[in-house]
């Protein structure tokens, strides 16, 4: 049945058909899929880099926490715009505040200053922290993020906006 | 007529073709049992058919989308009606997948040889519920965009591969831009394309083996598709799509106000995967991964290999008990955490309230969007329009005293029907009444004036409250309110109570009561000559606000003035 083998050189074109077509193929993914998947590894929402504007210190109660809304000028992909970033809590105390950004380290929501509970509360997975940042009980993996924060010689209180991975029990930048 | 199918028979063959998919055998004759599997794919055209009609009108982008979807809710004819079947319809798919799934459990239409079938089903079913997830965040609105956030956070907690796994579903570090686009090119492009190749396997797996009649059925009776089985499909469909339509056009779809990254959100997924999230809630701490991660991959598991778990010798149910009771098990387990996720939600005060700020937040913002959203976005928008702005202010700032969620943890009067007339008249009656003053320092000092009688208080009342408008000198007052006055004066008010411009007094001034000016500078200084002086117990909010933040908040507060307290 010799005469039924393919010879060598068809094998060859067999081989070199399929290898070629594969080939051509996987050329003609390297620029989808390196666009795609590229663009996971960018920044490409970025917030300010300095330091930002929350009022004056002596504006705050001691001891109750507060909330402000953060805006600056942020790049989103292609937009460059005046938004609002995002929410912290202030929290002053004896010269100086405590600012926390207001997203869970659980999942990402966003806390509420429970008032009459003394304490935040996320709505969505019911974490709940005590007003230092400490974590009191709930699926959250570390205590609400601090922001670094300064008080000017004029008395305003500023901090830096930054974003920390949720659901780590270490505090990661994003 | 007749000609030009034979010319297109020639040239085409498609008489051939069309006895082939109308002519197919039904051993043991056509039943209802069988129509899940046409009801999921008319639902699946429908779906097609309403997406099409939608990307005609969305537009990606954190400025566009929402504005887009406003736009399709607002000003497209039927454009409510086709967002809500789309939504509605989705549903009705998820539904009809897991009947269909069922009765080919039941059926034991996963045995060999039918395996393939099962699981290029059980893809449909992933990749139908990856269209839900990718769907959910096209609006840009807050429910999309915080569940999203939720639901990405989950993918970011798996060991490993997580963060890399969240950034490449988010395209990047954050939500924004990129995150949209990414979504809708997996809704519209990519899953579609997998949802047909997919689909096309499912097929070609059932026109080999067929239907699965049940065990015991008298398989030497054959029926045909057409028109035996056809019509009972057809009812059904017509059935499911109608319901489709009716939900659509009771319910619409709902739409929040746009995506605010520095705002607040309870956020819901949809009720297909509330089983996951309230597994999520119990989990807590550590048992969270084994909860929400281990147990759903244990399911799935189970499902992809149920036919090869299963070593019956027949397809009768009898034999089959273990695996059966193992899946409507799990159907079951899954139905209960449903059920529990939307009893304890119907049964907290708070969500219910955030739920209901939030569609009116929604309504709000779909109304200034009739007018036109402007090129900085919808939440430019909101942020320009006093009522929002003042109501999110309000939350913000002053609802922690005001109107904080439990009233016990009240530390200032209700705010609610704040200066109108019976607001005012309640004041007078008792101001130490808990939903007045009783529960701050101030106003301690002033007596109750209920024994003057419901006609003087409420002239009084009224009088008081018509002192924020326009100054009228004495001589043109109208009847009613120079009665009010003279009963002002009558009961010695303005022996604390100026009603002179500027001029201090024991309690604080009532000269312009209430209109913009008074109430402006009340926020930036409560403690003030004019106003509670050392009796105050109020922190400055007006100082930490810019001037058009504190008009906003005093429109909003003044607003209030419309609507009479609750009792």
């Amino acid at each position: 049945m010799a005469a039924d083998l393919p010879s060598r050189r068809e094998l060859f074109a067999r081989a070199a058909g399929w290898a070629l077509g594969a080939a051509s193929l996987l050329l003609g993914l390297v620029a989808p899929l390196r666009s795609v998947f590229g663009v996971a590894r960018r920044r490409t929402v970025r917030d300010p880099e300095g330091y930002l504007p929350l009022g004056r210190l002596s504006d705050f109660l001691p001891g109750v926490p507060e909330e402000v809304a953060l805006a600056g000028e942020s790049r989103d992909g292609w937009l460059r715009e005046g938004r609002e970033l995002g929410s912290v809590f202030v929290v002053r105390e004896g010269g100086g505040a405590t600012v926390f950004s207001s997203i869970c380290p659980h999942l990402g929501c966003a806390v509420d200053w429970d008032e009459s509970a003394h304490r935040f509360a996320c709505p969505c997975h019911a974490s709940l922290f005590a007003p230092d940042g400490r974590l009191l009980s709930g699926p959250a993996p570390r205590p609400l993020d601090s922001l670094p924060a300064r008080v000017g010689p004029d008395g305003e209180l500023s901090c830096r906006y930054l974003r920390f991975v949720s659901g780590l029990p270490e505090k990661r930048p994003a | 007529m007749r000609r030009l199918g034979d010319l297109l028979d020639d040239r085409i063959g498609w008489r051939r073709l069309a006895r082939e998919a109308l002519g197919e055998p039904v051993p043991g004759g056509a039943r209802f049992a069988y129509v899940f599997g046409s009801v999921v794919v008319v639902l699946l055209a429908v779906q097609i058919l309403a997406g099409i009609a939608l990307a005609f009108f969305y537009s990606p982008g954190t400025l566009s989308a929402w504005a887009s979807v406003a736009y399709l809710e607002g000003s497209v004819p039927a454009g409510a009606f086709l967002r809500a079947t789309h939504r509605w319809g989705a549903s009705a798919l998820v539904v009809a997948l897991a009947l269909h799934l069922g009765q080919t459990a039941l059926f034991g239409a996963y045995r060999r040889p039918r395996e393939v079938g099962w699981w290029s089903g059980l893809c449909l079913g992933a990749i139908v519920l990856a269209f839900a997830l990718t769907g959910y965040l096209l609006p840009w609105d807050q429910r999309g965009y915080w569940a999203t956030r939720v639901a990405t956070g989950i993918a970011g907690s798996v060991p490993l591969v997580g963060p890399f796994l969240r950034s490449v579903a988010l395209s990047g570090s954050g939500m924004g831009n990129l995150t949209l686009t990414r979504f809708y090119a997996l809704h519209a492009v990519l899953l579609p394309a997998l949802l047909l190749a997919c689909f096309a396997l499912h097929l070609a797996s059932f026109r080999r083996h067929g239907v699965t009649p049940p065990a015991g059925a008298d398989e030497s009776r054959v029926g045909r598709f057409y028109p035996d089985q056809l019509w009972r499909d057809g009812l059904v469909a017509l059935v499911a799509v109608g319901l489709v339509f009716a939900l659509a056009l009771r319910f619409g779809a709902p739409l929040e106000g746009p995506a605010d990254p520095a705002g607040h959100a309870e956020p819901r997924p949809e009720w297909y995967f509330r089983p996951l999230y309230e597994l999520l809630k119990l989990g807590g701490g550590k048992g969270e991964l084994v909860l929400a991660l281990l147990v759903p991959l244990l399911a799935v598991a189970f499902l992809v290999a149920l036919p090869i778990l299963d070593r019956a010798k027949g397809r009768a149910i009898s034999g089959r008990l273990a695996p059966l009771g193992a899946l409507f098990g799990m159907g079951a387990v899954a139905l209960a955490l449903l059920g529990r996720s939307l009893w304890s939600d119907a049964h907290d005060p708070a969500y219910r309230r955030a739920e209901r700020e939030a569609m009116q937040t929604g309504r709000r913002a779909l109304a200034l969007a009739e007018h036109g959203v402007p090129p900085e976005g919808p939440l430019a928008m909101l942020a320009a329009d006093p009522v929002s702005r003042g109501e999110a202010l309000f939350a913000r700032r002053c609802a922690g005293c005001h109107a904080p969620p439990s009233e016990a943890a009240r530390k200032g009067p209700d705010l609610t029907g704040y200066l109108s007339p019976a607001w005012i008249a309640g004041l007078l009656r008792e101001p130490d009444d808990p939903r007045y003053y009783g529960r701050t320092r101030a106003v301690h000092g002033m007596d109750g004036y209920g024994s003057l009688g419901d006609t003087k208080l409420r002239l009084l009342a009224e009088f008081l409250s018509s002192l924020g408008g326009q100054p009228v000198p004495s001589a043109a007052l109208p009847p009613a309110l120079a009665a009010g006055k003279a009963e002002f004066l009558a009961a010695a008010c303005d022996a604390c109570h100026s009603l002179e411009p500027g001029e201090p007094g024991a309690g604080p001034s009532l000269s312009g009561y209430g209109g913009d000016p008074w109430l402006d500078g009340f926020l930036v200084d409560p403690g003030g000559d004019l106003y509670f002086a050392s009796d105050n117990g109020m922190p400055s909010i007006g100082a930490k606000l810019s001037p058009e933040d504190r008009k906003a908040l005093v429109a909003w507060l003044r607003a209030e003035r419309g609507e009479a307290p609750s009792p």
